[in-house]
């Protein structure tokens, strides 16, 4: 064989390497049917009890309905349950089922399925991260702690169409709580059939407005309309590809060339330029969601010092924080909860410090830094404990040297160090840290749902703090004979936690994602929790 | 020949044992577990998935109940995909998983492979012509700069300014979708394969029975073709078993910039993850194709090269 035989040989088997796969359509051609949507990550799970994480509960959202269902601003609006009533003392409500509601295969949706999908989530063999949720439901505790069975759960069906849930005690969020995907009706029938595999979608049957068409992990989710969902004439998009695309350059990418509608989220460092770019695409939201740092209270050293905890935690200058490095929109955060919980129920709760200038901050902060016996004669030492992450690491570093220009280097030495994510989250846990980077996304919109990370026996509290004079006023409003009195005993309650400065609040977080113009029907800049439902989407 | 390979299958399994042994016992020693997360579980639901998933057992336990499943083909569940089966993420029944890193791989090495051997014979025969030249500094420039850097520059370039293929995913496993990954890859590996041969041509063309074959008069055609080629090949056939096996396993940032859904992004996370089984699977997975890779460059020694047969 010749040498241009053997090239022209080693080029012909080159070509046709590639040629069997030649010719096939482009799947990033767009049309009304189809809309491509970034969900950052493929679901970890996508049954309603195991979710604990919003790439699953975007997911769900499209899957599966619940009896109360929501709208773009997070508030509940009947759902499978045509409506609702509550007794005068705010334990009991009766659920009333919509006629003639249908899973995925045309079999009937029952209130024994409501129940049996609420009795799973409590059952402590189902493990849901999220069975607290049953807490408050009669029994629910006692069934989370495996002292009772999950068929005494405080549900039943009063016929097929009706479902009564009993309370311990009033929660006027028990509506929010109904919204929480955890809670979303699966089929009975399907399950008991299909055991451990009713998730895969060759089996599944689903309540939601979209059923699972193919699902390739890592390759794309594609979604197509549930024709037996109730509301199946106002959702407007017959197709919906749920894309996992991890890397945020990736997903920039894939938007500029058409290949996705909305994105997950976008190359930080990229912020000015995409806004630039992308003026009337790009949505910077505020989020539920709150950045802060935890004294570790069990040491000596913070517990027994307030003037210390206090000290650093207004040497903190949140406004370069959010201006200058972290730049996205981000807004300083002087109190445990954030202002816009609850329609603002909770934004009076801020620091008197907070109002003063930053050089009036600077003096008060050194001189509670002296009274809690530091100086160059006897410096600080402190460590700062994150997990690896980009923006953890910038967050710290600013920190630390916001505490040292204040203190002095001489008075106070910082250290960061950082760990992977499980070490980190076994370190938090069990108390292996000095301060620890935390954060905490609201699930409803409720304030409970930031209590849990200071409230006494609470396991997200990792600075293993208690105020028990707190812990009291937070009881007596879950009594409270009304919503007025309920929301002025929590407002003392958090700010009774607060005046013991065990947490450093930073920031309310923000996110940021590029939607499509032909997108309509999206209301984003409202929606603060970042609940989506694919059908509210419309296509121009 | 037959008996050489099933010796080294057999030599290879006490090695593919202690390799799954050593990685099992370190995976279960690090610190965190798979369900730990920013909200803490329920010390009962806690128990309930330790049990499911059998970590509540010693783990002398485990590791024996991990081997039994092994050895009946069953790499477990996922830790991270809640349910979902270690075999069915792996080897799934659609197009994803290995079977989309099987075929980018291929692609890449049936066009790297002849492209690097040829450009790389071409340049030994011509040492220090300007062919030569630009083998050698290509492979110098694709080892310095990674496909980290390649694989972006390309998506930036035909992808989102010229929009001559798609900036990313798989499509239908369709050429526009598979161009820029696979061209990415074929960049990073068939240099190397190029350098390596054009320094055993050049070996083997200064060596003494060459240079007696040339010095009784023997055509340069024949001398290449007759008496060259076997040994020139001999290195590139060792480099090509564990490569093969690497771009397998190891295409990772590729799939992640272009978002295919293979195997290396779905292991990204494993460890992070603490999601055991998988990394598991994962380690056995890599292991195993080496050990066969490996195999496959004996037996072609073997082929080659006469005095190993002997």
């Amino acid at each position: 064989m010749n040498k241009n035989k053997l090239l022209g040989l080693l080029i012909l088997s080159a070509a046709v390497a590639y040629l069997p796969a030649c010719s096939k359509k482009d799947s990033s051609t767009q049309n009304n049917n189809t809309i491509y949507v970034d969900n950052g990550d493929d679901a970890p799970t996508i049954d309603p009890a195991m979710s604990s994480d919003v790439t699953s509960a975007r997911v769900i959202y499209d899957l599966f309905a619940g009896l109360v269902d929501f709208d773009q601003k997070n508030q509940p609006i009947p759902g499978l349950a045509k409506r609702w009533d509550v007794s005068p003392d705010g334990q009991t409500y009766t659920f009333y089922l919509r006629d003639g509601i249908k899973f995925s295969d045309g079999t009937p949706i029952t209130a024994d399925d409501v129940v049996f999908s609420w009795q799973r989530v409590s059952n402590p063999k189902t493990a849901s991260p999220y069975n607290t949720l049953m807490s408050n439901v009669v029994n629910g505790q006692d069934i989370i702690d495996g002292k009772l069975k999950p068929d005494t759960l405080g549900i039943k069906a009063i016929d097929s169409k009706t479902v009564q849930v009993s309370l311990v005690n009033s929660d006027p969020s028990f509506l929010q709580i109904c919204t929480m995907p955890n809670l979303f009706v699966v089929s009975k029938a399907n399950l008991t059939k299909h055991g451990d595999k009713w998730t895969d979608p060759k089996n599944m049957v689903v309540s939601g407005a979209y059923k699972i068409k193919d699902w390739v992990i890592k390759g794309h989710m594609d979604l197509e309309k549930n024709s037996n969902y109730y509301d199946v004439n106002n959702v407007s998009i017959p197709n919906v590809v749920i894309l996992p695309i991890t890397d945020f350059n990736a997903s920039l990418n894939q938007y500029s060339t058409g290949a996705i509608d909305v994105t997950n989220s976008m190359p930080v460092d990229q912020y000015k330029k995409i806004n630039k770019e992308y003026p009337k695409d790009a949505h910077t939201v505020a989020m539920e969601a709150l950045y802060f740092y935890d004294f570790n209270m069990s040491l000596p050293k913070y517990r027994d010092n307030l003037n210390l905890r206090k000290a650093l935690t207004i040497a903190v200058d949140r406004e370069a924080l959010t201006k200058d490095v972290l730049g996205q929109q981000q807004t300083p955060s002087y109190s445990y909860v954030s202002k816009t919980i609850e329609q603002g129920s909770f934004s009076n709760l801020d620091y008197d410090w907070s109002v003063i200038s930053r050089d009036q901050q600077i003096a008060l902060a050194k001189d509670l830094f002296t009274k809690a016996g530091y100086g160059p004669d006897h410096p600080l030492e402190i460590n700062i404990n994150y997990n690896t992450k980009d923006i953890n690491k910038k967050i710290a570093i600013a920190i630390a040297s916001m505490w040292q220009n204040t203190f002095g280097e001489k008075s106070i030495k910082v250290t960061q160090s950082n760990q992977e994510w499980k070490t980190f989250l076994k370190a938090r846990r069990s108390g292996d840290f000095d301060i620890a980077r935390d954060a905490w996304s609201a699930d409803y919109d409720d304030v409970t749902t930031y209590i849990t990370k200071f409230s006494c026996n609470s396991p997200m509290n990792y600075t293993k703090y208690c105020n028990k004079d707190a812990e009291a006023l937070l009881q007596q409003a879950q009594q409270a004979p009304s919503p007025d009195q309920r929301i002025n005993l929590i407002n003392r309650a958090i700010d009774k936690a607060q005046k013991d400065y065990v947490i450093i609040p930073l920031y309310q977080e923000t996110y940021f994602r590029l939607v499509k113009p032909r997108v309509q029907g999206y209301n984003i800049d409202n929606n603060h929790f970042d609940h989506v439902q694919s059908k509210w989407y419309k296509l121009q | 020949m037959l008996k050489f390979a099933i010796k080294r299958i057999l030599v290879s399994v006490p090695t593919l044992l202690a390799i799954i042994t050593l990685v099992f016992f370190l995976v279960h020693i690090t610190p965190g577990n798979p369900f730990d997360g920013e909200r803490a579980l329920s010390p009962e639901a806690l128990k309930s998935l330790m049990e499911q998933y059998r970590l509540d057992l010693p783990i002398w336990q485990q590791y024996l109940l991990y081997l039994n499943d092994l050895i009946h083909g069953n790499f477990g569940i996922s830790m991270k995909y809640l349910g979902q089966s270690i075999n069915g993420l792996l080897f799934p029944d659609n197009m994803g998983g290995f079977w989309v890193t099987l075929r980018i791989s291929l692609y890449t090495m049936i066009v790297a492979v002849p492209i690097g051997i040829l450009f790389g014979a071409y340049a030994g025969l011509h040492k220090n012509s300007w062919f030569d030249k630009i083998v050698v500094a290509g492979n110098i420039f694709f080892t310095a700069v990674p496909t980290m850097v390649t694989g972006p520059l390309a998506v930036l370039i035909l992808a989102v300014t010229l929009r001559l293929f798609p900036a990313g995913g798989w499509g239908d496993g369709d050429f526009m979708h598979l161009f820029l990954p696979v061209s990415v890859l074929i960049f990073a590996y068939a240099p190397t394969i190029a350098f390596v041969t054009r320094g055993s041509v050049i070996d083997v063309l200064s060596s003494n029975y060459i240079r007696t074959a040339r010095a009784k008069g023997l055509p340069t055609k024949s001398i290449l073709f007759k008496h060259a080629i076997r040994p020139t090949l001999l290195p590139v056939i060792s480099l090509l078993g564990p490569m093969f096996a690497g771009v397998l396993v190891g295409a990772v940032v590729t799939e992640q910039i272009f978002t295919l859904p293979g195997i290396g992004v779905l292991t990204t996370n494993a460890a992070t993850n603490r999601d055991y089984n998988m990394i598991m699977a994962i380690t056995i997975l890599g292991s195993t194709l080496t050990i066969i890779f490996n195999i496959i460059v004996d037996i072609l020694y073997m082929v080659l090269d006469p005095k190993i047969k002997q």
